[in-house]
């Protein structure tokens, strides 16, 4: 199938819930989700995670958004063509269609060396001689085309006459344009005024005018239709990905935000220098703490625990984020990154959060119980605040529980919690550092084992009147 | 375009500068009120005095014209009277327009339209051949004038100009129901009807009705069109024609239609001048030059509006090139403030391309002129937030920030709403920076300690009352 998004088949598909957990459906359409929820085969990813780097390439960029131009100009001439209201229109959108066709076909040539953008050149050689019939049929309709479409109509209270154009006539209001030019008054390059439509009484009069063209053009475009392949426009779609996910990074660079392609891991392991949560873009003037996260398969589930407000979440967030990014073959939020292409996330974010169903202990606990039968090695799992639920004591027990069977299964986890006892267990912590007696939160996550003058003169320095003031101004005045 | 305010070179070059501020701090509004009052011709004069002319060569463009209307008597009230009705037309025309929308429920009939539009045209060229009738006999010899009069002169001799006028005679009686009116229209890429527009109309007679009943194979073929679609297609073929007339309106309204605010200033400088006459006072054009040099110089609001002129005491001015600026002392009520202002108007008018009420003068344009009434005379609007010397030293702050080399700052009575010492202190260090700048100063004040500090400045003049003669104001030796 024609893509330039797969060259086989996903590995696993990420829910729904776990994109508004981490509040990614605020950031991205819904369009750029259904691609990312399908989790891709290393393959996808290296393959799209190419595009994305040509993508930095101006050059590159301008052939491919072209190419995403013609498709929608494809879907639109195709669209107006299907619902083309009589003969007159049908005639001359088909030529609109097929051109169309013909250039987004045109298009999807290529040299660049990557899978799918071979796949999609070789897609459009292997269409060439249809492009190629297509191209003297269009011409043939043009020359036709040409022939009818000027016309004469007289208009009296006595009917309306269509009839050839005579040519050499001027009309009156060129001829006053060309007056009003030749007193100095030249006509301002304007918006061309969009046509009237033509009724379909009037197009039958012009069939009956020129029925030998009319007739010749039915008949080509009987010839030329099936040559068009529409499958194409699909492509438009994979495109709006790319460029969507090229947005984001560009967005985030506006904040001086880095982004990477990270190495792909044969060993699980999640390791990312100055990983940062992409979605804080939507806020605006939201500080961008950078935060490093190192899971390996030896420490592969790690509490985070730490003060409100304090970053737990974000970094969190951040975490998942750039994983999901990562097996979409987008680019990931962070200096470097080096990842495992794991094949499932799961999330557990609490109801006051606003992000999942249930809340209350029993809830939890159900859930979870299926979450971490299913769990192994290529398991990603997230959980903010679970078992919040419960009593210290109770809530201490179970998340140890789940942490180490987590751990036993090969999986990887990070767990938000308040529950301070959590770090007693074997479960390594990571926690939010504050600074200023406690006050001031820096949003950084690291690893922790346990003489007065007069009023006027006030008022002048105030307004930069002082003395010294206008003698720093004129020297501002004189360096420049 | 022609402008009767500023020559082709400043219209290509810089745009008109920002308005003077406070220039009603020093009676403007009355003063205008005083010589007409014409609202219209008050607003004209203001919107031009408030932006000082600096180039010698535009004071000179304005002057020639004035002397055309002073000396050589052409009709300015009569001229602006004509060229008012270039924007009378165009908006009767848009009245019209906008009529008929409401009427027809946001939906206009463009064959309606094109007669009002040809009418508006046709009305507009019998207006221009108007004008060309007062300016026939008439031998302007300012620049200005004599180019709008070769400008309508060019117009109304034009073949052009009169094939529009019997195209818009012609469509005045455009009439969509009785004419038989040719078309043609190409089919654009869409299959819509594309450069629909009317070849030749004419009326129909009765009997030739009859006529078109039975169409001969040579006609075409007829398409069955319901009413509504065949008055669509004449619409859409009349609304291009619309719009070319309407370029017609706009453009002839667009170059004439600015001509009647600018021959408000000069109606306005025609009454001042004859007020300035009958008063009996000397009006002169100063010399534009490198310094400044007023003798004989008069208050204008004193002389419009005492019932004495005759009792008003002129004064001299100078400023020569070298010199920083002037600080004014004396008692109150001696016209110190009277002085400012005589000054100030003088140098206004004067950048407006005006005469002044003096003996003999020189003046140097300033490339800036700011100014300043103190708060003690000003009435402040600062709503209370912060004290009137503060709301002082932020109107002072922008007058530092836009001052530049060449400007001329005038300041009445300023920072004294502190402590005498501090603000004399704060507003020396404040002239000085303006001297630094290249600016130069004229203050009224009571600040003694500012005198004691420019004690031994020989760049700054200094200017007491005369002991002797009332209103008089003499240099102070110090």
């Amino acid at each position: 199938m024609l893509s330039l998004l797969n060259l086989c088949d996903p590995v696993g598909e990420i829910p729904a819930a776990v994109f508004a957990d981490v509040s990614l459906d605020r950031l991205l359409s819904k369009g750029d989700l259904a691609v990312l929820s399908r989790v891709c085969a290393p393959e996808d990813i290296s393959a799209r995670q190419e595009i994305f780097k040509l993508l930095e390439d101006s050059a590159f960029y301008g052939w491919l958004h072209g190419l995403y131009l013609r498709l929608k100009n494809l879907d639109k001439s195709k669209y107006l063509f299907e619902n083309s209201a009589h003969e007159v229109e049908r005639c001359a959108l088909f030529c609109g269609c097929a051109e169309s066709y013909v250039l987004a076909v045109e298009g999807m040539k290529n040299t660049y060396k990557t899978p799918l953008l071979e796949a999609l050149n070789a897609e459009a050689v292997s269409r060439e001689p249809q492009t190629a019939a297509l191209k003297e049929g269009i011409a043939e309709h043009k020359k036709l085309w040409d022939l009818v479409s000027n016309n004469r109509l007289r208009i009296s209270p006595d009917g309306v006459y269509v009839n050839h154009a005579e040519g050499g006539a001027e009309t009156v209001e060129k001829t006053v344009y060309k007056i009003c030019e030749r007193l100095g008054y030249p006509l301002q390059e304007g918006q061309k005024p969009a046509g009237t439509k033509m009724s379909p009484r009037l197009a039958a009069a012009l069939t009956g005018l020129w029925g030998g063209e009319f007739r010749r053009m039915a008949v080509l475009r009987q010839e030329l239709l099936p040559l068009i392949n529409p499958d194409i426009l699909r492509l438009a779609g994979d495109l709006e990905f790319y460029f969507s996910l090229n947005r984001l990074r560009q967005r985030a660079a506006e904040r001086g935000a880095a982004a990477c392609f990270p190495e792909i891991s044969a060993e699980p392991c999640y390791a990312a220098h100055d990983l940062f949560d992409v979605s804080l873009l939507l806020k605006d003037g939201a500080k961008i703490v950078p935060n490093d996260l190192d899971m390996t398969p030896r420490e592969s589930a790690f509490f985070i625990r730490g003060a409100n407000g304090g970053g737990k979440t974000t970094f969190l967030r951040a975490a998942a984020i750039n994983l999901i990014m990562f097996l979409g073959g987008c680019p990931v939020y962070a200096r470097s990154a080096k990842i495992y292409p794991f094949t499932r996330i799961f999330t557990h974010f609490p109801e006051n959060e606003g992000f999942g169903s249930g809340g209350r202990l029993e809830n939890e606990e159900k859930r979870l119980r299926d979450a971490v039968k299913a769990a192994d090695k290529n398991s990603f799992m997230i959980f903010n605040e679970t078992f919040s639920g419960a009593d210290e004591h109770r809530g201490t027990e179970l998340s140890l529980e789940l942490m180490n069977r987590l751990a036993e299964k090969g999986a990887f986890a990070l767990f938000v919690t308040h529950f301070h006892s959590v770090c007693e267990g074997d479960i390594p912590s990571l926690t939010t550092v504050v600074s200023g007696g406690g006050n001031e939160r820096t949003f950084k996550i690291v690893r922790q084992e346990g003489g007065r003058s007069s009023y006027a003169r006030d008022i002048l320095k105030k307004h930069g009147l002082d003395r010294d003031s206008l003698r720093r101004l004129k020297n501002d005045k004189s360096a420049l | 375009m022609i402008s009767l305010l500023y020559n082709s070179d400043f219209r290509d070059g810089r745009g008109p500068r920002e308005p003077i501020d406070h220039l009603d701090d020093f009676m403007l509004g009355k003063i205008l009120a005083l010589i007409t009052p014409d609202i219209r011709l008050q607003k004209a004069a203001r919107e031009v005095l408030e932006r000082p002319l600096t180039d010698p060569a535009q004071v000179e463009y304005r002057r020639e014209i004035i002397r055309d209307f002073t000396a050589r008597r052409l009709p300015v009230e009569r001229l602006a009277e004509l060229f008012g009705r270039f924007g009378d037309i165009q908006a009767d025309y848009r009245k019209e327009k906008s009529g008929q929308f409401r009427l027809f429920g946001g939906r206009a009939y463009p064959s309606e339209l094109t007669k009002s539009a040809a009418g508006a045209v046709g009305k507009l060229i019998e207006l221009i051949n108007g004008i060309y009738e007062i300016f026939r006999d008439r031998f302007p010899r300012s620049v200005g004038l004599n180019a709008l009069k070769e400008r309508i002169s060019w117009l109304c001799e034009s073949p052009e100009t009169k094939r529009l006028y019997i195209l818009a005679v012609k469509f005045q009686d455009f009439s969509a129901a009785e004419n038989l009116t040719v078309t043609e229209f190409s089919v654009d890429e869409s299959g819509r009807i594309s450069g629909l527009g009317i070849i030749s109309t004419q009326r129909m007679p009765r009997e030739q009705k009859r006529v078109f009943g039975k169409k001969s194979a040579s006609e075409g073929v007829r398409a069955p069109l319901f009413a509504e679609e065949s008055g669509g297609l004449l619409s859409a073929s009349a609304q291009g024609l619309c719009e070319a007339f309407e370029l017609a309106i706009s453009s002839l309204c667009g170059e004439f239609l600015q001509i009647c605010y600018d021959l408000g200033f000069y109606a306005f400088a025609v009454r001042y001048c004859d007020a300035l006459k009958n008063i009996g006072v000397p009006a002169v054009y100063a010399d534009l030059g490198g310094s400044t040099d007023i003798a004989g110089l008069y208050d204008l609001y004193l002389l419009l509006s005492t019932p004495n002129p005759e009792t008003v005491v002129p004064n001299g001015f100078r400023l020569a090139g070298g010199e920083k600026g002037i600080i004014i002392t004396g008692k109150n009520s001696c016209g110190k403030t009277v002085y400012l202002r005589a000054a100030t108007l003088a140098l206004v008018f004067t950048a407006a391309g005006l005469p002044i009420p003096a003996s003999a003068a020189k003046i140097s344009l300033p490339r800036e002129i700011l100014l300043q009434m103190a708060s003690a005379e000003r009435a402040y609007h600062g709503g209370g937030i912060v004290g009137r010397f503060e709301e002082e030293v932020t109107d002072i702050k922008k007058i530092v920030v836009k001052a530049s080399p060449g400007a001329l700052i005038l300041l009445n009575e300023v920072f004294q709403t502190t402590d005498y010492t501090e603000g004399a202190e704060g507003l020396y260090y404040i002239l000085e920076h303006l001297s630094d700048l290249g600016a130069k100063w004229v203050l009224v004040t009571h600040l003694k300690r500012l005198k004691e500090l420019y004690g031994g400045d020989a760049g700054v003049v200094k200017l007491r009352e005369d002991g002797d003669v009332k209103y008089k104001f003499i240099t102070d030796p110090g």
